[in-house]
């Protein structure tokens, strides 16, 4: 089990950072610190995720990535574009 | 360190529910802290039992298909804050859902292959089934609660077209700060994804698809269209 911390800018509809960890420990304590970090800032989606890879979460969590959905034509309407890239 | 006891962890949910349903200069910093320290720890102890739930029903997807996509996760503190704001009457202690895994199977058959299993190895402790009875937004999946370690864990079962619907509506509320996922935001928005969810489900579960819910899918689409058109936002 691998683990990855997303930090995802909801402004720029951007997956600003992930961090992998293959300790849950590590894991567990990075969640808390980015959370109480970004305490207050309603603009970015913290979480934790566990998997096999990368790859998986991808289609387990597509909220976080680029163009989720849309893979049926029913949801084409609420398809919305990522914003200009988060500045680094 | 001592585990807490659940009294003290709700005290520190309830405190938390008081104080951020107050205006920001009244809060208290230091019990907040204190609180959400006493939360996350909380929540940090669910994440072995979480992983040995996230391992067997890995294996147990692995036993009905050859493409296994099976995550993990633990609450979002802000989502346990705003759930505990929504519900007063919800304890910390006793959330079902602070531990979750989620299993995406390609088909219905899959998933219901999945959900024998589970059900014939593990002591179930609770299911709900949003399959046939959707939540408001149009929410379907498989949910079950199962007991690791003195702690429930929450396993989702969807299909592939159930977390694209779930990926979509958690995407559209995100960019626009809908509180959709809480079954919550504008009628058309609802209504949208409810039709959407619909039509998913008939493409999914084989049910034909009839002039009647075409016709309310295409009002669906367009009141969402002219929505998104004239947004203030």
């Amino acid at each position: 089990m691998h683990y990855f911390l997303l930090i995802y800018n909801r402004a720029h509809r951007h997956l600003q950072t992930v961090q992998e960890f293959a300790d849950r420990n590590e894991a567990g304590r990075a969640y808390v610190a980015s959370e109480r970090a970004a305490q207050g800032d309603p603009g970015l989606e913290i979480v934790l995720i566990g998997a096999d890879s990368l790859e998986t979460i991808k289609r387990t969590h597509g909220q976080y990535f680029d163009a989720p959905g849309g893979r049926s034509s029913y949801l084409d309407a609420a398809i919305i574009g990522p914003k200009s890239p988060a500045p680094c | 360190m001592a585990p807490r006891s659940k009294s003290e962890i709700n005290r520190c949910g309830d405190l938390l529910r008081n104080q951020l349903d107050g205006p920001d200069g009244d809060h208290d910093w230091e019990r907040v802290n204190y609180a959400l320290d006493v939360l996350g720890e909380f929540r940090t102890s669910f994440q072995y039992p979480l992983t040995k739930v996230t391992v067997g029903l890995r294996a147990m997807v692995k036993a009905e298909t050859e493409t296994v996509t099976v995550a993990q996760r633990l609450k979002r503190m802000n989502r346990i804050l705003g759930k505990l704001q929504r519900m007063p009457d919800t304890k910390v202690a006793r959330m079902e859902d602070i531990g979750g895994c989620r299993a995406v199977l390609a088909t219905p058959d899959e998933l219901s292959a999945v959900l024998r299993r589970i059900r014939r190895r593990w002591d179930v402790v609770r299911e709900r089934d949003y399959i046939t009875d959707p939540k408001p937004a149009g929410y379907r999946a498989f949910h079950v609660v199962v007991e690791r370690d003195g702690r429930r864990i929450e396993v989702q079962l969807r299909t592939r077209g159930q977390q694209d619907w779930a990926d979509s509506l958690e995407a559209f509320a995100s960019a626009l700060d809908l509180p959709l996922k809480d079954d919550q935001g504008p009628e058309e928005v609802l209504e949208f994804f409810r039709a959407a969810g619909e039509g998913i489900y008939r493409d999914e579960y084989d049910v034909p698809v009839d002039d009647e819910f075409l016709a309310r899918f295409g009002a669906a689409r367009a009141a969402m269209t002219d929505w998104a058109a004239h947004r203030t936002r």
